[in-house]
């Protein structure tokens, strides 16, 4: 059941009423109820693993303060849950065990619906337990909820406890936040059935067949990849936000128009807020303390192996580490040159600045995606190869258009234009679309613009999944 | 919450008003735009005595201008790139509703055409036809998850917006400029890949044992719908195959079985099934784009042997 599915609608209308008209005590295990079913749908091993978690590290927290050996077993469980989701998620033969005659998949329960996120939620509680930041959870159905809410377990946004938590009993709907989260619902839909999913067809031929490609064809088709993937999770967490606003809750947010940033660092303070904020307090600020003797080695440090573990954490496999390494010396470099670099933007006027900086941060950003999208290490350097050589096409039409339109006729480079300028204009106005969205009154001309988008240029026959779904 | 409620009326409200006006400005739209095959076939009188009809193979391949050179009578090539049977029998029941009924059709079958791996059924190409009992019975066959969305006003176009959005704008520019004839007027279109495409290539490197042809039952129902569709309006139906680059068929296992099948289908209805395959031309790639597709010198070889065998075996001239 996809966010973007028919039956996820009627799903969500029905849990969105039932819990509208119940009373305050039932709501949180009607929620329960309903996140079960969302999961069970999506497979059941699913379910079998997110309850067996929940019920897992609800446990251990108890019996966790003063036990380091028991911390860190905890750890390291939650930890090789995700190493394992991650193999297990990229192999291609299936793994079976056996309990006498009846075989289970593996990969069924490893690879089971949002377990990569759920349990960096986990390690974050047991910490925040074992640290006496937090006091251990008393209702297992709650901790439950916290891990298997049906709106943020697919791809997060990834919360703490005491942002989570605390909202089960106070949970009060209104209708400020209906419509809010109406609104948001909306706004991540367009993203997703209008820019996201109109841009994934020119995404998979320039990356799928690299070697068909010349170097301005190849690196558009590498700029309209970060585009697509920003559409694509920020409409996800549009619509995550919206439907738990809808039920009462406020989760994080996950995007704050980060392809506007005018450096590498500030990229990472507006993009996948939720993990970067997970691994800047769980890792980053642990290993800055540990050496903090000497505050630039420290950094440098915290710098690279957060960035590892979050390649680690996004997929096994050298493309992931080296989108990571990427990351890695950008923000290396933005650390050792931060007083010149300031020095540079005081002499420059500010906006001219800022726009070179913003240019050069996506470039930075788009080169490292190639790795991120790439299937293995030789077709992410067949396209960087690509870019590099022949790079004006010699045919405009045929090897320019045609291959980022899917096809040269009139109506290929129709639907290209529409699916290049919607963006466009989206990220020129993106603060006041944000803006508006997140208005609590009901606004007429958004949500009849929104709908007449989705029906005039939405996608509706793919019912292609989120990008993030896969970590 | 009065306003709120007011709010939500009145959106909604424009929503539904702008979905039936949007329909029927795409209804309108399509019909008159001339390049859409449907739309030509329903708005002007054809009346061809020889329909051409099939996939992609006999919309590049022939000509109705050199074929009516050779046989005197007026031939109309109906053909779809990427159409499966299903496709080719909307396109013929939509034809036959405002043609007379042509003396011959001419329907393409090969090997491929029984196998779901090659070509597929266009729900968008009939999206303008919603509502036709007999359209309405192959959508939902052919597309169930298309067809679960069409009772909600524009939802007909709105699902394969992507494949009509521009179709609805040359429409209008058709209706404003006042234009009624298509850019291919005889149904025939040139290919858009002129020379040799690699696609064989490909597919022996893909395939290099050969690739088993599997039969697929929905294009044998829906083959066996146009032969019945044809008998029932007295069309004298004739499955042909253009003849297949030579080399390819060391790459067809099981072609013999697959032919067999389908002359099979023939004789029950008791149509001829021909196949050129002893010609010339099919030794030689210079003829051909792929495997199946010829070359517009193969076409015109092609057409040639194809007038000259109507005018000859069928209409009996000298």
């Amino acid at each position: 059941m996809s966010f973007n599915s028919p039956l996820f609608f009627l799903f969500l209308f029905a849990v969105i009423f039932i819990h509208f008209v119940l009373s305050q005590k039932y709501r949180s295990a009607f929620l329960l109820f309903a996140s079960f079913i969302f999961i069970g749908y999506y497979n059941l091993a699913s379910l079998v693993t997110v309850i067996s978690f929940s019920v897992f590290n609800y446990l251990i927290a108890k019996k966790i303060i003063g036990n380091r050996m028991l911390y860190v077993a905890s750890l390291i469980i939650n930890s090789i849950a995700i190493v394992l989701f991650n193999y297990f998620n990229l192999s291609n033969q299936d793994h079976y065990f056996h309990i006498s005659s009846i075989s289970f998949n593996v990969q069924s329960f490893v690879v089971a619906l949002g377990l990569s996120f759920y349990s960096l939620q986990n390690i974050a509680y047991l910490t925040e337990v074992y640290f006496k930041r937090l006091q251990p959870e008393t209702s297992i159905s709650n901790y439950t909820l916290y891990n298997s809410f049906f709106p943020k377990i697919i791809s997060g946004p990834i919360l703490l406890p005491n942002e989570f938590i605390p909202q089960i009993n106070i949970n009060a709907i209104t209708k400020e936040k209906l419509i809010g989260g109406f609104h948001l619902i909306l706004l991540g839909l367009v993203k997703k059935m209008v820019i996201a999913d109109r841009l994934a067809p020119s995404v998979h031929s320039i990356f799928d067949y690299p070697d068909n490609y010349n170097g301005l064809t190849t690196l558009t088709g590498i700029y309209i990849f970060t585009i697509q993937l920003y559409f694509d999770f920020s409409g996800y967490t549009n619509m995550a936000l919206g439907i738990a606003k809808m039920l009462g809750y406020d989760l994080k947010e996950n995007f704050n128009m980060p392809l506007r940033s005018t450096s590498v660092s500030e990229f990472w303070r507006r993009w996948h807020i939720s993990l970067i904020s997970w691994f800047t307090n769980y890792i980053y600020y642990p290993v800055v303390y540990r050496l903090r003797k000497s505050k630039k080695i420290a950094a440098l440090a915290g710098i690279f192996i957060t960035f590892l573990i979050s390649g680690i954490w996004h997929g096994i496999g050298f493309t992931f580490l080296a989108w990571a390494s990427c990351h890695i010396i950008y923000l290396s470099f933005e650390l050792l040159t931060k007083r010149f670099r300031l020095n540079l933007s005081e002499r420059f006027n500010n906006s001219v600045y800022k726009t070179i900086s913003v240019f050069i941060v996506f470039n930075a950003v788009c080169f490292s995606n190639i790795f991120f999208r790439s299937q293995s290490m030789d077709q992410a350097l067949r396209l960087i190869q690509n870019i590099f050589s022949n790079f004006i096409p010699y045919n405009w039409l045929s090897e320019f258009i045609a291959p980022l339109a899917i096809g040269g006729h009139q109506m290929d480079q129709f639907n290209l234009m529409i699916s290049l300028f919607i963006p466009i204009i989206f990220l020129l106005f993106e603060r006041k679309i944000n803006k508006i969205a997140n208005q609590e009154k009901f606004n007429i001309s958004f949500v009849v613009t929104s709908l007449l988008m989705i029906l005039l240029f939405g996608i509706f026959a793919s019912g292609s999944r989120f990008i993030y779904m896969q970590f | 919450m009065k306003s709120t409620l007011f709010k939500i009326i009145v959106s909604l409200l424009i929503i539904w008003l702008s979905a039936i006006g949007l329909n029927q400005l795409y209804d309108f739209a399509l019909a008159q735009n001339c390049n859409i095959k449907t739309s030509y076939i329903q708005k002007q009188k054809i009346d061809a005595d020889i329909l051409i009809h099939g996939p992609c193979e006999p919309l590049w391949m022939i000509y109705p201008k050199v074929l009516d050179s050779y046989t005197g009578v007026k031939s109309y090539n109906l053909a779809l790139s990427h159409s499966d049977f299903a496709d080719n029998y909307l396109h013929l029941y939509l034809y036959l509703k405002n043609n007379k009924p042509p003396q011959y059709l001419f329907l393409y079958v090969t090997c491929e055409s029984m196998d779901y791996k090659y070509n597929t059924f266009h729900t968008y190409r009939f999206s303008q036809y919603v509502g036709d009992t007999v359209i309405n019975s192959v959508l939902k066959e052919n597309d169930s998850e298309y067809y679960k969305w069409i009772k909600i006003p524009f939802m007909k176009y709105a699902y394969y917006s992507n494949n009509i959005n521009f179709d609805v704008l040359q429409g209008l520019k058709h209706y404003y400029t006042h234009k009624t004839s298509p850019l291919f007027a005889d149904g025939y279109e040139p290919p858009y890949q002129r020379v040799w495409d690699n696609h064989f290539d490909n597919f022996i490197q893909l395939y290099p044992k050969g690739y088993e042809f599997q039969w697929g039952l929905v294009r044998e129902k829906y083959l066996r719908k146009i032969l019945e569709l044809s008998k029932s309006k007295g069309i004298k139906v004739i499955l042909y195959e253009s003849p297949v680059l030579q080399e390819a068929l060391n790459y067809q296992p099981n072609r013999s079985e697959i032919v067999s099948k389908i002359r099979a289908i023939a004789s029950e209805y008791g149509v001829n099934y021909i196949q050129f395959q002893n010609m010339e031309m099919a030794k030689h790639r210079r003829y051909y784009t792929s495997a199946l597709n010829t070359s517009m010198e193969g076409a015109q070889i092609f057409t040639d042997s194809l007038g000259k065998y109507i005018k000859m075996e069928l209409l009996n001239k000298k």
